[in-house]
């Protein structure tokens, strides 16, 4: 073959190279973009991804700074928290409503945009495959954040004696287990 | 989430994640504040591996977030000015002052049925373009001095 010849299939060879490089990284941002759309809760089908891992803080009306995982704008205007949650257990907790509920004082303090009452927790196995269960949680009122800072704040002073968890089995993944009744009355 | 809690001039603030400990172990709050945080070998493997999934799940909300603005070049806006400040300051009012009352979000609802069709014709008739330009270019130049635009609204992102 000549070298005009080779020239021609090596360019072929580079221009596949190229359409071939391409036409995967294309696949990859689709299937990326395709397994947001199927996670959404259906309820969000139409809203609009509005922010993603941005810190929000407010000093009104209590003091409270938060990172969100994804926020996302209703076609009325109205902005739904969403946050992610890696484990086994399927279901919501009361901390994933606390940490949506000082989220939600964030972002109404900083943005001045009615945020909804509601929230969704993503739970996803931490098996690495599937998608994440959406989990609706009503979120609690800004007196009730406000009087949980407070209580924080008066448990850290020494003024309350903090309570212990609701369940045992939160005692048997601690890791200050050992020392917990000597530590504290 | 940051496990810090910081202080501003007056206020103490406190992160969420911080706040959420109270709803798992109130006892828990406490000792991490006296001696900071304390894992266990398989929290710490659980928490790796919700880093990763957090970057997953933050990559994804790009992807479908680059995806949505290329889809958004079909709005009348973007279609006639490209990525200009006209589109940036019609985008602005509908942000801020069409999103905050009803009447505004019943004509933006309307607009996104209309829009695309319209989009369509003007592609194919790109003759069309020009007084649609001109039209919406004395809008938006007229907007650009409206006091509730000064500062930057809050754009798609």
């Amino acid at each position: 073959m000549s070298a005009v010849g080779w020239g021609v299939l090596g360019g072929l060879v580079v221009v596949c190279l190229a359409a071939l490089v391409i036409a995967w990284r294309r696949s990859v941002t689709t299937d990326a973009a395709l397994a947001e759309r199927a996670s959404r809760p259906d309820a969000l089908r139409d809203a609009e991804l509005v922010y993603m891992e941005r810190l929000f803080w407010t000093s009104k009306p209590v003091g409270v700074v938060a990172k969100i995982d994804r926020v996302y704008r209703m076609p009325s205007g109205l902005l739904v928290l969403v946050e992610l949650k890696t484990r086994w257990a399927n279901q919501p907790s009361l901390s994933d409503v606390i940490q949506l509920s000082a989220q939600r004082v964030a972002v109404m303090g900083q943005t001045h945009q009615a945020v909804a009452s509601y929230a969704y927790v993503m739970v996803k196995a931490p098996t690495g495959r599937g998608l994440p269960i959406a989990h609706r949680v009503q979120l609690m009122t800004d007196e009730h954040v406000d009087a949980l800072v407070r209580r924080r704040e008066e448990i850290l002073a020494g003024r309350i004696l903090p309570g212990r968890p609701q369940s045992r089995k939160t005692c048997l993944s601690c890791a200050f287990r050992g020392q917990c009744d000597s530590l504290l009355p | 989430m940051g496990k810090r809690s910081r202080r501003s001039d007056n206020d103490r603030m406190v992160s969420a994640s911080d706040l959420a400990q109270m709803g798992r172990c109130e006892r828990l709050v406490v000792f991490e504040h006296r001696h900071g945080t304390r894992r266990t070998a398989r929290q710490q493997r659980a928490r790796e591996r919700g880093v990763v999934e957090h970057e997953r799940f933050y990559r994804e909300g790009l992807a479908a977030s680059a995806q949505a603005i290329r889809k958004g070049r079909c709005f009348i806006a973007t279609c006639v000015f490209g990525e200009g400040w006209q589109t940036q300051v019609l985008r602005g009012f509908r942000d801020v002052a069409l999103r905050s009352n009803v009447w505004g979000r019943r004509l933006i609802w309307s607009y996104y049925r209309l829009a695309p069709g319209i989009c369509t014709c003007l592609r194919r008739w790109p003759a069309l373009q020009a007084p649609v330009r001109v039209v919406l270019g004395a809008i938006a130049a007229s907007l650009r001095w409206w006091p509730g635009l000064r500062g930057g609204g809050q754009c798609r992102r």
